[in-house]
């Protein structure tokens, strides 16, 4: 990989990233009202008070020298003000996104370590009812509204007390040593990353089915079977190497997802990510935080998809030596 | 003096999707002795790759083998799945006109022939991996180390050719068949090939089924041949003798490229001019 | 035998260069597949080239078939300068050259039965009413020597030598003034490729039609061609009458090329 190529990716995601911060500052002027709505309805509140708390936040201003200052505020790092935690949005967001990341990255650890055998016991088992399963099974899983896949898991939580039923760590864990921390952090993330995971597993599978069903009836694998090589070599050192080039593709596309999806997840069984604060924001109208969060997720995207074609590149001889 | 593989009467019958029963191969006898190379002609589609699926057991669900084909007194028609991947690549080898597609676009070349030693004996990776190695000089590929390492859309069309006869003959097959194996080549890769294939044919005594439509690599190639219509052998005998004295029209127009009823001879080549003369 | 001099293509300077970008760098990298041709062909003749894997002809054939587009050069029929045509009167000479290729496993439609595909052409240039098409489809079906009753088969259902016959039909739709066949016979038993030849000749005296075979077969070039014109890395270096060619090869690497596979009577003589 060269310093050229790199460099250009660079360039295009900055590019990218920065198109992406003036439609979403732009779209978001675009509901009406602003963050002092609430404060207008009440009487006790007059309305010079009001709109001098919009001058004093700049919330008179046009939209393009809003816009100026917000992205002077964001490289500085700040990212812009918030209006209800009344601080900069930077440090709120980097703690949350922390928590969103320690969700989507042991949920997609999960939902891949699932779906790769599924997908390949699926497409080498040449019984017929264990395919109607496999179908069967994702077809559910598939029809099942996240929604309530999320809220049954956080009815089991309620239920059996076998798990908390929200945040990220007890009350005084910190204190209580290193294992133990780790411990309960597990036992916290256990649900939503499991929700999480059971949400992308269907889609996950059935493309890893078919990736390895196609490798397993290509020319080269009947070839090699044709010089006699055992069957479980042939599904993990010819079939599967060949199958894994669409699904790095798929990887980046996976990060992707999972954001949207750990939205709900996290608001549902309240865990501390971006989720909830996000939401929040929105039906607050605290437009700095909204912008600054889409960022994020703008950022983590653009880096899934740097990761797929990184991986790509160090997977497929046929890209990488011409 | 028995002879390594002995056909007797097999038949392979397809069934396709709508039910109807194709019959690609009928009755086939033949026998092919130590180290000889035995032709097999016929029109495309008319059962010959059929023919040396079912030796390997490769044919698939919807097919039907009937008969029997006795290799070193073994029927091959009795065996299991897990039988049959012991003699292929190990006493029965099956080269094709695929080239590219016969090898994995991920995996190198050297490696690829070192599977297949290693799927047949009990050697170490590493052992497997030198032999590859040599094998690779053995059928011309040098330098060895770069092809070695090379990936198969690297090479050429002749080189993979090469490639997949190592793989081939690696584990010292007593049987080779070779199905359309110079298709897909250009005439001087054509003429490296056979000249390479009859090489360590000599040197390992190899038998050959040589599956090809062109009757000048038959004629390098092949000691007998045989002729099949309709998935029926209808003519075998020696090469020579057939060639110049076919009793079926079938196999005259299978082998000669004909002028005024009689195969062209290259003295007279300079004196044709286009379809017209060729039409006398 | 002398024929009225009629160039039905005359192909001048012709070259092509593909430009391709490396994978991730993005690099331009260019391949030049020929370059410097030239050479003319009679109305009503056949031209083989011949040549090794890789020295240019199915470039070559694609450009003269008008599928690609050389970088540089022209191709003058009609005393016009087809290159240099306007998108639209090139449209209407489009099916004055045709091609047929050589796996008809993936050039035929396994979708479409016999004679759609025949039709497929008329139906694409709105020629004839539904009707006219079929019986065109089924003459054509005939005149290739496939029986009409096959129209509702699908191409896999036919062999080989069936399925390039069928192709061959397809190509006559139009009309054409070229054929041409790229490695189209290469697959082929030979009792297919001395039927499908034969086709080729009698087509060629009905219609005036010209050829231009493609194939690294020498022998098979041997019965059909009034010039050859072999190419190595990219050029032509001999272009001359077959009957020339194969008596007195001039270059070393046409010696080679025919001396690479000698016919059976040879090898046999030899053996004796």
């Amino acid at each position: 990989m060269n310093l050229r190529y790199i460099s250009r990716r660079i360039v295009h995601s900055i590019l990218l990233l920065a198109g992406i911060s003036f439609f979403s500052f732009a779209l978001s002027q675009l509901a009406p009202g602003d963050f002092f709505d609430e404060m207008r309805l009440n009487p006790r509140i007059s309305a010079a008070t009001v709109e001098g708390l919009r001058v004093q936040y700049g919330l008179d201003r046009s939209l393009a020298v809003r816009y100026a200052h917000w992205v002077r505020s964001a490289l500085r790092g700040d990212l812009g003000f918030s209006l209800a935690y009344n601080g900069p949005v930077g440090p709120l967001l980097k703690a949350r996104a922390r928590n969103t990341l320690i969700l989507t990255g042991t949920a997609t650890l999960l939902a891949w370590s699932l779906a790769i055998p599924l997908g390949v016991w699926g497409a080498a088992s040449r019984s017929r009812w264990s395919n109607q399963i496999c179908g069967l099974a994702t077809s559910a899983l598939l029809t099942i509204p996240d929604l309530l896949l999320f809220l049954f898991l956080l009815l089991v939580a309620v239920r059996t007390g076998w798990f908390p039923t929200g945040g990220m760590i007890s009350p005084g864990a910190e204190n209580a040593g290193l294992w133990h921390g780790i411990a309960d952090l597990a036992l916290h993330l256990f649900l939503p990353s499991l929700g999480l995971a059971l949400v992308t597993l269907p889609v996950l599978t059935r493309h890893i089915r078919s990736a390895m069903a196609d490798a397993l009836n290509s020319p080269f694998v009947r070839a090699a079977r044709g010089h006699g090589i055992p069957r479980t070599r042939l599904l993990f050192r010819y079939a599967f190497p060949v199958a894994v080039n669409p699904l790095t593709s798929l990887l980046g596309f996976s990060v992707a997802t999972m954001l949207s999806a750990s939205l709900l997840a996290e608001v549902i069984l309240s865990w501390p990510g971006l989720g909830p604060l996000l939401l929040e924001a929105t039906l607050a109208k605290d437009i700095y935080v909204v912008v600054g969060t889409v960022m994020l997720s703008a950022v983590f995207l653009v880096a899934g998809n740097l990761l797929a074609d990184v991986l790509l590149f160090a997977t497929d001889p046929r890209i990488r030596v011409e | 003096m028995e002879a390594l593989l002995r056909i007797q009467d097999l038949s392979v019958r397809y069934r396709t999707d709508n039910g109807a029963i194709h019959c690609a191969v009928s009755g086939a006898t033949f026998e092919i002795g130590d180290g000889e190379a035995v032709g097999l002609v016929g029109e495309s589609g008319c059962g010959k790759t059929s023919l040396g699926l079912a030796l390997l057991g490769l044919h698939g669900d919807n097919a039907e083998v009937t008969g029997s084909a006795f290799l070193a007194g073994r029927d091959l028609l009795t065996l299991d799945e897990r039988s049959f991947q012991q003699i292929r690549g190990a006493k029965i080898a099956l080269i094709s006109q695929d080239l590219g597609l016969a090898l994995s676009p991920v995996l190198r070349v050297g490696d690829q022939i070192a599977e297949v030693l290693h799927a047949h004996s009990d050697q170490s990776w590493n052992q497997c991996r030198t032999k590859a190695a040599s094998w690779l000089m053995r059928v011309g590929l040098t330098p060895a180390r770069r092809m070695f390492s090379a990936f198969p859309h690297q090479l050429s069309g002749g080189q993979l050719q090469r490639v997949l006869l190592a793989q081939a003959l690696i584990c010292r097959p007593s049987l080779l068949i070779a199905d359309e194996p110079t298709a897909a080549l250009d005439v001087r890769n054509q003429a490296e090939f056979v000249a390479l294939l009859s090489r360590l044919r000599a040197e390992f005594g190899l038998s050959i089924l040589l599956i090809s439509h062109a009757p000048e690599i038959q004629a390098r190639l092949a000691d007998r041949l045989l002729v099949m219509k309709d998935g029926r052998i209808i003519e075998q005998g020696k090469f020579a003798q057939i060639y110049q004295n076919p009793s079926h029209p079938y196999t005259r127009a299978m082998l000669w490229r004909s002028v005024a009823g009689r195969p062209i001879q290259s003295a007279e080549h300079h004196q044709l001019i286009g379809r017209e003369s060729l039409a006398l | 035998m002398t024929l009225p001099h009629n160039p039905v293509l005359d192909v001048r300077n012709l070259g092509k260069v593909y430009v391709q970008r490396r994978p991730l760098t993005r690099e331009k990298f260019t391949v030049q597949a020929f370059e410097n041709v030239s050479f003319s062909i009679e109305r009503g003749t056949t031209l083989a080239i011949v040549g090794e894997s890789g020295a240019g002809k199915s470039s070559l054939a694609r450009c003269l078939a008008l599928l690609e587009t050389p970088t540089r050069g022209e191709i003058w029929s009609n005393a016009r300068n087809l290159l240099a045509a306007k998108r639209s009167s090139l449209r209407a000479i489009r099916h004055e050259v045709q091609m047929i290729f050589q796996d008809p496993a993936s050039s035929l439609n396994p979708r479409f039965n016999a004679r759609e595909i025949i039709e497929e052409p008329l139906l694409i240039q709105r020629i004839g009413t539904k009707v006219e098409r079929r019986e065109q489809a089924l003459t054509l079906m005939r005149q290739v020597g496939l029986p009409p009753e096959w129209e509702s088969r699908s191409p896999l259902e036919f062999s080989g030598g069936q399925r390039q016959r069928l192709a061959v039909a397809r190509a006559l739709a139009l009309e054409p003034k070229i054929l041409i066949l790229d490695e189209a016979l290469s697959n082929l038993d030979l009792a297919s490729q001395e039927i499908i030849l034969q086709l080729l000749t009698d087509l060629q005296k009905a219609y005036d039609l010209t050829l231009v075979h493609v194939s690294h077969d020498l022998w098979l070039v041997l019965q059909v061609a009034h010039e050859i014109a072999v190419m190595q890395n990219g050029r032509i270096i001999e272009h001359r009458p077959a009957k020339e060619l194969f008596a007195h090869p001039q270059e070393a690497h046409t010696q080679e090329l025919l001396g690479a596979m000698p016919l059976p009577e040879a090898i046999l003589e030899r053996a004796f």
